[in-house]
């Protein structure tokens, strides 16, 4: 009995040394990017260029918010660029009549783009990389014949206003409603049966399954869920470039995952968190404000953003494990 | 020619799997391995085919030392071993399955397969061991048991003087295993030593020539066929009495039924099952592996569906939809895969057990009151651990499968299916099981238990079906006391 014990105790105090650099290996690498920047650059590290930062990164953080519950599932969404455009482009289109209002046609869209999304990879048993591969594909043609390829642009003071001007102390609307955004996709995950549901079927779904647990309910759910924060990283999105353009948020799929993977959040599922994300979103979007700082050219950075990608999951990954890489 | 093997011992983690056990084999000679489920009969056959690395003990081939270091190693060397899981990959052909590792031992100049050549090697092993199929047909079209011979052909065509079979007949209906056996004995009369590991009685004395038994990983004995019968073979393999590790029993079953089926089938696999479970009542059912038992358990949590057949809980008739909804009308499955069906292991022994049943405060977790549960259920099934909020794969198997016994009862079930709740559990964990089994059915709870342990059917349950091949073949009342030896007559 006492030997059990002091097993048991050993092995934990294993983990927790095996856990220690894989899990904080965002905080280290971000904090260690920032003091870097910071020396190469006495702008980087200022109230101004955080505020930038900050309205530069919402619709990464939003749209994060909605991957995290996917990725945790266990599966995948590449609509997200698109999704995020219709909604623009719907919002856009509605602003005019709908001045403020128009926001629901951005969270309608953008929930009605994940339920088919989640229809078609949960009831339809498409493999979602493919099922989100097509839906973005699709919905982006649907965004360029809407525009036929035009800015549709925004002028409704009121509209800009409420969504992209500022509040008290200089901060912006964006921020605010990303940080409410955020608090709630926390409370959602961590607190709701939801969220334990979304871990389970990602941990093991037949686990989940045999455990009474409705899959195919909680799939469709979690695109649902992502597709409304799409849609409302849409709305800020077009709020903040006064205007819904047909190719918003091309290539952006690629950054979102690499926020939630960086974040610590594995493509296999049930495992991650809200604060991983965050801090992921971070790494990539300071990554990308520090480089511009530095002018170092688009390409350059987009080997440096792949790299860190890779690494990142690298580093995060748990080798021990005997579990099929996919 | 001979393969003689000595004291060769083996254990995986702290179970011992194999306990110095010696065994010869000779060429034209076919030895069965006999024993119950986990006797260690696959394990030593592994063993001295490369596929596991022994801890101790000798194996001479032609006495000469023989440590391959892998499977393919061994069949280049003379010992191939055919597998019981089926390894054909359907969307190759016939020769392309035979040589699936030797594919660039048929290359032409260009690098490329010589098809004509693969085939002319493949169909020549096929005729070697005279099968009726051509290597030209297509694998789809081919049943089961000539999938096997497939494999069979694979192992031959390294040209090997000594060959394995685990368990090659389990999924084999009459006519494939008789196919099956006859090219085994064509193998026996070109002069290769032949080892067979089954559990079908008959099938041993229709071929085997000799008969090791083996027992929890030991040797039991050494006995040539003609010196044995049937009976006295599997005396040998149970070979204990009854032990005492199992609780009282009731000595009497309440009236109320609060589960009834009738004439449940599915396809072939399930023929007419009809029977009541007892309110506190705990129902066996044996069968080998395939006979229906875990279809049964599938069909009542509503994860399989039935083809045809009736099911009333409580006198209600009871619509199965899915797990789902099995749980609310009050049945609750312990799952036979522990670790891919039973609970996550990288979750909290916590999350795990209110996986079933999560405790709300209005939109949000109850997370107290999910606590209090997990502290509950593990005193009360026993779970050894600092705290409910460790991961469960820091538990040993024992206590992982406590934690699915705690996530099974946190549903607070009326009717708890279990499925070999005490497979792969070392002797102490079991008892522990055993009593929060016993504890269960005192309080009233119906439960279904199938397991591959006569020993367990025979200790706890107080009625036992028994299944063949989707059959119902006996039924062992309350007032029966069944043994293992009727027991695996019935299974047979």
């Amino acid at each position: 009995m006492g030997e059990n014990k002091a097993m048991n105790k050993n092995t934990l105090l294993n983990r927790m040394k095996g856990k220690a650099f894989r899990d904080y290996f965002p905080i280290i690498f971000l904090l260690v990017m920032c003091i870097a920047f910071g020396f190469m650059n006495d702008r980087f590290i200022s109230w101004r260029n955080f505020t930038v930062i900050l309205v530069q990164i919402v619709t990464l953080l939003v749209s994060g918010m909605g991957l995290t519950f996917v990725i945790m599932a266990g599966s995948i969404d590449l609509s997200v660029g698109s999704t995020l455009a219709l909604a623009a482009v719907a919002t856009a289109l509605t602003v005019p009549k709908w001045g403020v209002l128009s926001f629901v046609a951005a969270l309608l869209v953008g929930a009605f783009c994940g339920l088919v999304n989640g229809i078609i990879f949960a009831v339809g048993r498409v493999p979602s990389f493919i099922a989100t591969l097509g839906t973005m594909t699709v919905t982006r043609g649907i965004v360029l014949i809407l525009t036929e390829g035009v800015p549709i642009q925004i002028t409704d003071q009121k509209f800009l206003e409420v969504f992209s001007g500022k509040s008290l102390f200089g901060i912006p609307n964006t921020a605010v409603f990303m940080v409410i955004i955020i608090f709630i996709s926390w409370v959602v995950l961590e607190k709701t049966p939801f969220g334990k549901e979304i871990r389970a079927v990602g941990g093991g779904e037949r686990v989940a399954e045999l455990a009474g647990i409705k899959v195919t309910k909680v799939k469709v759910l979690s695109y649902v869920w992502a597709g409304t924060m799409f849609g409302i990283a849409g709305l800020l999105q077009c709020a903040r470039v006064l205007a819904a353009t047909a190719t918003l948020g091309e290539g952006f799929e690629m950054d979102v995952i690499t926020a939630v993977v960086v974040g610590g959040t594995p493509m296999s599922g049930g495992v991650g968190s809200i604060g991983g994300t965050i801090l992921g979103a971070f790494v990539i979007q300071i990554l990308s404000n520090g480089m511009n700082m530095m002018g170092l050219s688009p390409y350059l950075q987009s080997i440096v953003k792949g790299t860190i990608l890779v690494l990142a999951v690298f580093i995060s990954i748990d080798r021990k494990k005997k579990t099929q890489t996919k | 020619m001979n393969f003689t093997v000595k004291n060769i011992r083996k254990a995986f983690g702290s179970t011992v799997a194999v306990d110095d056990v010696s065994v010869t084999f000779q060429s034209g000679e076919i030895r069965a391995i006999v024993g119950e489920n986990g006797a260690g009969k696959s394990t030593l056959l592994k063993l001295v085919s490369g596929i596991h690395q022994r801890d101790a003990g000798e194996v001479y081939f032609d006495d000469q030392p023989f440590h391959p270091t892998s499977y393919v190693d061994a069949a280049m060397s003379g010992v191939a071993y055919v597998f019981q899981e089926t390894t054909i990959n359907p969307y190759l052909g016939v020769a392309e399955n035979i040589f699936i590792n030797r594919l660039r031992e048929f290359r032409n100049r260009l690098g490329l397969i010589d098809r004509k050549k693969l085939n002319n090697a493949a169909q020549k092993i096929l005729d070697d061991i005279g099968v009726d199929f051509k290597v030209t047909d297509p694998i789809q079209s081919l049943n089961l048991g000539q999938w096997k011979t497939i494999e069979v052909a694979r192992g031959l065509a390294y040209e090997p003087k000594v060959i394995f079979f685990d368990e090659s007949t389990a999924f084999l209906n009459y006519n494939e295993v008789k196919a099956f056996l006859g090219i085994v004995k064509r193998l026996k009369a070109n002069g290769m030593a032949i080892g067979i590991v089954t559990h079908h009685m008959n099938e041993i004395f229709e071929i085997a020539d000799c008969v090791t038994v083996m027992k929890d990983g030991k040797w039991v004995a050494d006995k040539n066929l003609s010196e044995v019968t049937e009976s006295e073979l599997q005396q040998m393999m149970v070979g204990r009495t009854l032990s005492t590790i199992y609780p009282e029993k009731a000595d009497s079953l309440p009236e109320t039924v609060v589960l009834k089926v009738e004439n449940l089938s599915q396809n072939n696999k399930l023929k007419n099952i009809s029977f009541e479970l007892h309110e506190g009542e705990i129902l066996g059912i044996g069968g080998l592996k395939g006979a229906g038992g875990d279809e049964l358990l599938g069909i009542l949590f509503g994860d399989e569906k039935e083809t045809s057949g009736k099911i009333w809980v409580d006198d209600k008739e009871y619509a199965h939809k899915n797990p789902n909804n099995a749980m609310k009308n009050g049945f609750s499955l312990l799952p036979g895969e522990r670790t891919l069906e039973g609970l996550i292991t990288s979750f909290s022994i916590k999350d795990n057990i209110n996986m079933g049943a999560m405790k709300t405060k209005g939109f949000l977790l109850d997370k107290s009151q999910e606590t209090e549960i997990a502290n509950k259920m593990i005193k009360e099934v026993t779970i050894k651990t600092p705290s409910c909020e460790m991961p469960c794969d820091s538990l040993s198997g024992g206590n992982m499968q406590k934690v699915v016994i705690a996530k099974c009862l946190a549903t607070n079930p009326k009717i708890l299916l279990l499925n070999n709740p005490t497979r792969g559990i070392d002797v102490g964990a079991r008892l522990e099981i055993y009593t929060v089994i016993s504890n269960l059915a005192k309080e009233g709870m119906g439960i279904i238990l199938l397991s591959e342990d006569l020993g367990e059917l025979i200790g706890l349950c107080n009625r036992t079906m028994i299944f063949r091949r989707g059959e119902m073949s006996k039924m062992y009342e309350f007032d029966e006391t069944p043994t293992e030896e009727s027991m695996i007559q019935y299974m047979l």
